[in-house]
């Protein structure tokens, strides 16, 4: 998905150092916030996270197209959705 | 338990974290005057002895998780330390049939059974709702009233049915905001928003919910109707501004323009 019009974003819950030595072990390689920090809101409180994980998978305009704890249903929904965004950038360029 | 997903696998997960887990729910109540009542009946001291041995047991497998091999520890999942003791709390359950004393034996049943296979969790599930719909004493499993379809399987709209009597006519309040919560939960996760039968749902779940003096009820009272107001298929997610994990600042809204996977995660 490198060079499509595709963001994976983590909210880590973790405490700060738990979360960079996870992001080490296991070769992460998109970009975590961190949940909450010094003087900062919960995320995952301002998005009521009941249960882990759980994902939200945006259009480009932001609008919720999937949220839920099936990892596969959310990434075929994400494929779908760039698919389109690509598709849609194509013949924009197109004209 | 890993839970990190890869980009590869992309949360190829099957595990699912929540918290806390309602389960535990019966070592957490509080003890209220009606089972304060009854603590001293030989139905609650055999309860008590039989739970203590229970727990004990559960104790003693939990450590010798800890302690094992990693083959030795597949063969301690595939055993349901709970399993021995179920036909003695049903025993229990028997011997008291349709008396107050009967009912923590059937939490007990519910919170563990339900786990094993066959009828048991949804057999005793059934016999609280409608024999005990009255008992202060539901309060030990009042937050799995939400979880009724599945606990209760093809009898989910008799049970439905028992909850509303229970939402009314259990004297417990915090059994009342499980029960409240309970029959409204799918009027709050797929009504329509703004008519009449949704703000009626609000505002009955959240009058029960405040009273029930348990803050778990009123977390998930307000998350229910939080996402259903805020995080609908459709409506734009709020924006997130926050540290990346290097400490540096940024927007959910930097990424306007491209598709956005949001993964809350952990390293557990």
């Amino acid at each position: 998905m490198k060079d499509k019009p595709f963001a994976l974003i983590g909210i880590n819950s973790d405490e700060l150092e738990d979360a960079k030595k996870a992001v080490e072990k296991n070769k992460l390689n998109w970009r975590s916030f961190q949940n909450s920090g010094e003087g900062r809101a919960d995320i995952s409180a301002d998005w009521f996270v009941q249960g882990w994980p759980t994902i939200v998978v945006l259009d480009e305009e932001g609008r919720i197209h999937y949220r839920g704890h099936d990892g596969y249903a959310a990434t075929d929904i994400a494929k779908e959705l760039t698919a389109k965004l690509v598709k849609k950038q194509a013949e924009q360029s197109a004209q | 338990m890993k839970c990190i997903p890869d980009v590869a696998t992309l949360l190829a997960l099957g595990s699912l974290v929540i918290a806390p887990a309602p389960a535990q729910d019966g070592e957490l109540i509080e003890k209220n005057a009606a089972t304060e009542e009854v603590a001293a009946s030989p139905g609650q001291q055999e309860f008590d002895a039989l739970q203590k041995e229970a727990d004990e047991a559960y104790r003693e497998w939990r450590m010798a998780v800890r302690k094992a091999s990693e083959e030795e520890r597949e063969e301690l999942f595939a055993q349901d330390p709970m399993a021995p003791f179920l036909a003695r709390f049903q025993a229990g359950a028997a011997k008291y049939a349709g008396q107050e004393a009967a009912v923590p034996f059937l939490v007990w049943i519910v919170q563990w059974g339900g786990r094993m296979e066959g009828t048991a969790g949804t057999d005793s599930f059934m016999t609280l709702l409608t024999t005990h719909a009255k008992s202060p004493a539901l309060a030990g499993m009042a937050s799995m009233l939400p979880d009724y379809d599945h606990i209760a399987g093809e009898q989910a709209p008799q049970a439905l049915a028992a909850i509303q009597t229970i939402a009314k006519e259990n004297p417990d309040k915090k059994v009342q905001g499980w029960a409240t919560f309970a029959v409204h939960q799918k009027t709050l996760q797929e009504g329509e928003l703004g008519s009449e039968a949704y703000d009626q749902a609000k505002a009955a779940v959240i009058a029960k919910a405040r009273v029930s003096g348990d803050d778990w009820l009123v977390r998930q009272a307000k998350s229910t109707i939080g996402i259903r107001e805020q995080f609908s298929i459709g409506m734009v997610a709020p924006d997130i501004q926050a540290l990346d994990l290097d400490g540096v600042e940024f927007r959910l809204s930097d990424y306007r323009g491209r598709v956005v996977f949001v993964d809350f995660w952990g390293d557990w």
